[in-house]
């Protein structure tokens, strides 16, 4: 379906539709979480017909989604949330994406920001220096091939016993960190060959280590909650499972290829080849995602760990003291595909959300909160891009009922990295955002140009969006104070 | 071999110098899109190849010590050549090993048989040597394209960066 003849029809407050009577093979409707600024952004962007294609997926229950941020991707949009049916729906790798388990955390410190800004500098240049980062870097973790399993079958709890994170860390990730369904059989040699020097390595693109200070703060009982408070100094660092998830993606992709031929699933994009969730392929592919989903749960630990004892070296505390103050406020998820309760047509059922691009929003109550945020809800973080903000919002009950309490994870691409190129080279971006007071390093010049402020939407409009839409709401704005990228 | 089994020496391997000609970088909303083509599919094969390599690494820094075997296996020749690509993608970052030249190019495509397969000259990562310019995670169907005309054959593919 080309994207000129999808109709969006407006469906209320920041919502548009794509009626499932556009096209016989759609099975139920696209929803779609805009403003009309965001809409314009399209552009010639393929986004809304992705949407209409995974809606002809079998077993999809409720909407096929698109949060906000949504954008171009392959097989689901970037910013696609889709649930299917235990029984008879699929699970689909393009609507985990290849970097399974992108994610966000975010580590509150006791520090402020009148604390570190005379050291900024340093303290970048020393993450920098202590965290791998860019193409291809290896140099993380130290680990050997049996521990290495081991990591894959239990994620954050292996974490703990290496003195990465502590059990108070690992209660506040999602799913404390690991997906218990993880199985290393189901990986071949390769995935473990091209992703075993890289735990606890950055990677390029989109990723980061930030500084942030909390500029505004939305709500002060779920702020308190999360232990946030204004002019607070936090640690931001988006990673996701690296070489290893990329290779698992990519072999398992063919398999679900044929599998797809094998149990009749017509496909509108090769790129959604799937299986029936009850398949031995489809079994498969969920064991080896969970696998790749511990892998970045503990990448992203590492990382944070590498900040904080950047952090506690430069200014010379000890990281585990009170001075520095560290904890996690949450881990999440945002490509990730996993079983979960929701209420459709008015009865629970387990259904299987699909999450790309998208970040999990559950509300006060909901068992899979933290024990510590459960009277609050659980905190939805959105990362924006390295001039502008971040966000910690906190989920709702209306987006159990409107997204499969899934909200956006972030600015979301407007111009292509080729564009940026264009726009500015990597030392003028350096150099603007110095001025803003935004201190970079990046091991790549390339990447600064591809990944500058202007080449994504304002993040500040996407969270707009979503309050409004009912997917989350505002907690805090964070600005960034500096960061490393690959 | 089979009769079915085509064999091609590329009497013309890519390199450098006539690189431009025979691979286009094309305009991608999101990751990188490229176009290369040759007289037939090996050829155009190759040249994708060499511009998926020189994308990630200065390919004039990869020195031939080696030659390996290489295949890759799919039901239908886009599925082929996709799987062949992201075999070139698992030597570089999984297996540390630079391709410079792919040689030898065969493909049977029956029943039984659904394998494209041939060499590739090339040597281990050196840091010393070889900076990783681009991350890669994989190639992709989306937009995947093989078309012939006029005796010329072009690939067309995307990569998620």
């Amino acid at each position: 379906m080309k994207p000129s003849r999808i109709e969006l029809e407006e469906a209320g407050l920041f919502r548009y539709r794509i009626r499932k009577s556009i096209n016989s093979d759609m099975r139920t409707d696209g929803l779609l979480f805009l403003s009309p600024e965001l809409l314009a952004s399209f552009r010639a962007d393929e986004s809304p017909s992705q949407v209409a294609n995974v809606a002809t997926l079998p077993g999809i229950v409720g909407n096929s989604l698109a949060m906000p941020d949504v954008h171009w991707g392959y097989g689901f949009p970037i910013g696609g949330v889709a649930a299917f049916d235990r029984e008879t729906g699929v699970i689909s790798p393009g609507g985990v994406g290849y970097d399974i388990n992108c994610g966000v955390n975010l580590t509150r410190t006791s520090l402020t920001m009148s604390e570190i800004k005379p050291q900024i500098e340093k303290l970048i240049n020393t993450i920098f220096a202590r965290v791998p980062a860019g193409v291809g870097r290896g140099g993380g973790l130290q680990i050997t091939k049996p521990d290495f399993d081991k990591m894959l079958e239990s994620g954050a709890q292996w974490a703990t016993r290496r003195g990465v994170a502590t059990a108070e860390d690992v209660a506040h990730m999602e799913d404390g960190g690991c997906l218990s369904w993880a199985n290393p059989d189901k990986v071949s040699a390769r995935a473990r060959e091209r992703g075993f020097d890289q735990v606890g390595t950055l990677g390029a693109g989109n990723h980061f280590i930030e500084l942030q200070v909390v500029q505004q703060i939305f709500d002060e009982k779920v702020a308190a909650a999360f232990g946030l408070f204004e002019n607070q100094v936090c640690i931001m660092c988006h990673s996701g499972s690296r070489g290893f998830g990329y290779q698992v993606c990519t072999e398992y992709l063919p398999m679900m290829d044929k599998a797809a031929q094998k149990y009749g699933i017509s496909l509108p994009d090769r790129q959604l080849a799937c299986a029936p969730l009850t398949s031995s392929e489809g079994e498969s592919y969920l064991a080896a995602m969970a696998c790749a989903a511990n892998f970045a749960f503990v990448n992203r630990l590492a990382l944070r760990r590498g900040a904080m004892d950047s952090i506690a070296d430069v200014l010379g505390f000890d990281t585990d003291s009170e001075r520095c103050g560290f904890g996690l406020v949450y881990d999440v998820c945002h490509n990730i595909a996993k079983f979960e309760k929701h209420t459709v047509d008015g009865k629970q059922k387990t259904v299987c959300v699909h999450r790309k691009g998208a970040t999990r929003s559950l509300p006060a109550g909901h068992p899979d909160v933290p024990l510590a945020y459960r009277h609050v809800g659980q905190p939805v973080l959105i990362p924006g891009d390295m001039g502008r903000a971040s966000w910690v919002l906190v989920g709702t009950e209306s987006a159990m009922t409107e997204s499969f309490g899934s909200a956006p994870h972030g600015a979301g691409r407007l111009l292509s990295r080729h564009q940026g190129a264009k726009l500015m080279r990597g030392e003028d971006v350096r150099e603007k955002l110095e001025k803003q007071g935004i201190i970079v390093q990046a091991r790549s010049r390339a990447t600064l140009a591809e990944e500058q402020p202007d080449v994504y939407k304002n993040v500040d409009e996407v969270v707009r969006v979503a309050e409004g839409a009912g997917l989350a709401r505002l907690v805090a704005r964070l600005k960034p104070l500096g960061g490393i990228k690959g | 071999m089979s009769d079915n089994r085509e064999l091609i020496h590329l009497s013309t391997q890519p390199d450098s110098e006539n690189l431009c000609p025979r691979i286009q970088i094309l305009e991608h909303s999101g990751d990188l899109k490229l176009l290369a083509s040759g007289r037939d599919f090996f050829e155009a094969l190759a040249y994708a190849s060499s511009g998926l390599i020189s994308q990630i690494v200065d390919i004039e820094s990869i020195q031939e010590t080696k030659k390996l075997p290489i295949s890759a296996h799919g039901d239908d020749e886009s599925s082929r050549a996709i799987a062949f690509l992201n075999e070139l993608i698992y030597l570089i970052y999984g297996r540390k090993w630079l391709p410079k030249r792919i040689m030898r190019l065969t493909q049977c495509s029956t029943k039984n048989c659904n394998t494209l397969e041939g060499f590739v000259t090339g040597e281990p990562l050196d840091p010393e040597r070889h900076t990783l310019k681009l991350d890669i995670k994989a190639i992709t169907y989306h937009e995947f394209e093989i078309s012939r005309s006029e005796g010329m054959t072009t690939i067309q593919f995307v990569c998620d960066l």
